[in-house]
């Protein structure tokens, strides 16, 4: 079976019983021996006497009377007990008959009868001395007391084997049975206990009715316990759907930003590789992985740990050359742990972000030319200035106003006109460093607001170049290809003003002098107009 | 004792020839004499014991005085002698006349009877009470 040979019950009962039978059959077998050994001698001895007791009237008599034939019949019957070594039998003077030789017994091995006349009780007439075999009567004693023992000993051992008996029967199999019924039974299986009809009364019976009782309870609370779980797996069936399936990305991350729990929208809206880094053996803070937004996130955390108030950030991050908007719910989650909990729920806002940035961008650009109007042009160069106040830093406000641009815009139509205008409007884009600024003006009017780093670009070089771009033939379709020259007039900060309006102005100013000068053909203006026809070649 | 009631019937004397030398003897010698222990007088000479008949009241008186045991006592004991050979019981003699005459000629006799059957023909060594 499966329990250990010794730790069995009946074999340490049957153990146990052997060892106290033992030391007590040992014991008393002892006591036994003793008691039996002391019986026998003094049984031997008394007999012994009586037997001399049984002949001493006669021996009496022989020795009254000195008949030896007497004597010797006594003697020969004392002699005849093999327990007697040597008799003597004499009157007062003389031995009248022996047997053995008593001479070499020692004293206290002699049994001495005084003899005294039968008729005169007072008068001694002789002895009658008998030298016992003690050492015979003590081997007789000694057998006879290990008889005894062996006979103890052998009840000993049968009224043992009789209890083992019973102890198997009565008690040691019916608690293997028991315990052999009740082991093939599992709780929940709906088995019970037979009952057995011998057992009915004892505690066998009772036993069995407790068990069955206490698998019955079992049972109940198993069932229970399975309905309840199958009703907490179906509530989590669902929860687990909701939280799954939601477009919104869900997660909970604990206060250093590690996460612990997320859903698929988490993972999609964080993206792959942020999803990688965060789910790593060697993990990354969610507060790491966010580009620049690591202590927008941390601060929006440890308010909403603070306040036990939700807190929501948007955050910017940029996937691949998009940028993401995710608007971030950051709730702290109260928990059975010592550790703080918070749950982010994420929704990508990025539609809406952008928007949000090409209405603002419709807003400040021209719809044509993709260059900034005039009203968004002006703020950007408002602000510029407002930035450079005390530094040391020119910036030069150019004016271009195209010559001849009408006569295109009747001749060929707008679209021709529009032509020229966004063919230039690239151009410039093109060539100008990216935080100067340009601006569609008016209809043939554009502005160029650049910063001369310090001194070494050379305004007449700009200019230059500005002219070069715009004289660059304008293909208006494959049949026609127009020409085109510009004037350009100029101001410079803080050289000719400090107001944008003063430099504005003067720059105009310059412009139509300029003008005004190339339709009269002359040259007067701080700026060269080198090429002011308009060439209309087909 | 025994001895006082017999005393109130009748008393036992032991006789012997006149002219036997020996005057009184003790109960002792008496005993060993009829006991068959010795056969001599303390003198010397043979002893010859004689009993009454076996159920006379006198002999049953004698044995209860002398050695205080009934007659069939020393039927056994002498019964017990039978086989050895050693002793032999006293010789028996009907009456106290008998007893008287035998005793009369015979001179290593010695007897018992009532004192008042004691003639002058006989002499007493012992009184047994």
């Amino acid at each position: 079976m499966w329990i250990k040979y010794f730790d069995r019950i009946a074999v340490r009962l049957i153990f146990n019983i052997t060892l106290v039978a033992t030391i007590i059959a040992s014991i008393s077998a002892y006591i036994f021996f003793e008691q039996t050994y002391k019986a026998e001698l003094e049984q031997t001895r008394t007999s012994l006497q009586q037997l001399v007791q049984a002949v001493s009237h006669t021996a009496a008599i022989a020795s009254y009377l000195g008949d030896v034939v007497l004597a010797e019949e006594v003697v020969q019957g004392i002699a005849a007990n093999d327990l007697v070594k040597a008799v003597v039998l004499k009157t007062e003077s003389k031995v009248i008959a022996s047997k053995g030789d008593i001479s070499a017994a020692k004293e206290q091995d002699l049994m001495r009868f005084s003899l005294n006349s039968p008729f005169v009780k007072t008068e001694r007439v002789g002895e009658l001395m008998v030298n016992v075999n003690y050492h015979l009567i003590e081997t007789y004693a000694k057998n006879a007391a290990k008889e005894h023992v062996v006979l103890i000993t052998i009840h000993s051992f049968v009224l043992i084997f009789i209890i083992m008996l019973l102890l198997k029967y009565q008690l040691v199999d019916v608690i293997n049975n028991l315990v052999r019924k009740l082991h093939v039974i599992s709780p929940g299986s709906g088995q019970r206990l037979e009952h057995s009809a011998k057992h009915v009364h004892d505690e066998i019976g009772l036993l069995e009715v407790d068990i069955n009782r206490l698998l019955n309870s079992v049972e109940f609370t198993i069932d229970r316990e399975r309905s309840l779980r199958a009703e907490v797996e179906e509530l989590e069936r669902r929860f687990r759907g909701i939280f799954e399936q939601t477009s919104g990305g869900i997660a909970l991350i604990d206060h250093q930003g590690y996460l612990k729990v997320h859903n698929p929208a988490f993972e999609k809206m964080i993206g792959s590789k942020r999803m990688q880094r965060l789910t790593a053996n060697l993990k990354e803070s969610l507060f790491s992985v966010i580009d620049v937004e690591t202590l927008t996130l941390q601060n929006a955390v440890s308010r909403a740990l603070k306040d036990n108030a939700p807190v929501s950030v948007d955050l910017k991050i940029f996937d691949n050359d998009n940028i993401d908007w995710l608007h971030c719910m950051i709730t702290k989650v109260v928990d059975d742990s010592d550790v703080p909990v918070v749950e982010i729920i994420i929704q990508d806002v990025s539609e809406r972000r952008n928007r949000e940035h090409s209405l603002k961008i419709q807003a400040e650009l021209d719809p044509l030319t993709g260059l900034y109007n005039r009203r968004a042009g002006k703020q950007k160069i408002q602000s510029l200035l407002d930035d450079s106040q005390n530094l040391d830093i020119e910036y030069a406000l150019l004016m271009i106003d195209l010559d001849n641009f009408k006569p295109i815009n009747d001749q060929y139509g707008h679209k021709a006109g529009d032509l020229v205008l966004t063919t230039l409007a690239k151009r410039f884009i093109k060539h100008v460093r990216s935080n100067d600024i340009i601006i569609r003006w008016g209809g043939d009017e554009i502005l160029i607001f650049i910063m001369l780093k310090n001194h070494d670009l050379n305004i007449n070089t700009i200019i230059e170049k500005l002219n070069n771009l715009i004289k660059q033939p304008i293909i208006i379709d494959e049949a026609k290809t127009v020409t085109i020259g510009a004037s350009i007039g100029y101001a410079i900060f803080p050289l000719n003003g400090f107001e944008l309006d003063l430099l504005i102005h003067r720059a105009d100013v310059a412009m139509y002098l300029i003008k005004s000068d190339a339709k009269q053909s002359t040259n007067i203006s701080i700026t060269k107009h080198h090429d002011s026809h308009t060439d209309m070649s087909t | 004792m025994a001895c006082n009631s017999g005393s109130l019937v009748a008393e036992v004397v032991v006789i012997a020839n006149k002219d036997n030398l020996v005057k009184l003897l003790t109960k002792k010698q008496v005993i060993d004499i009829y006991m068959g222990r010795t056969s001599l007088f303390p003198d010397g000479q043979a002893a010859l014991p004689i009993d009454q008949e076996t159920d006379s009241p006198i002999r049953k008186l004698f044995y209860r005085s002398l050695v205080n045991k009934t007659v069939n006592e020393i039927n056994a004991y002498w019964a017990r002698l039978i086989f050895s050979g050693r002793a032999t019981p006293p010789q028996t003699i009907d009456s106290a006349q008998s007893i008287i005459e035998f005793i009369k000629d015979n001179k290593a006799a010695i007897a018992y009877i009532r004192k008042e059957e004691l003639t002058d023909d006989v002499k007493v060594v012992t009184n047994v009470d």
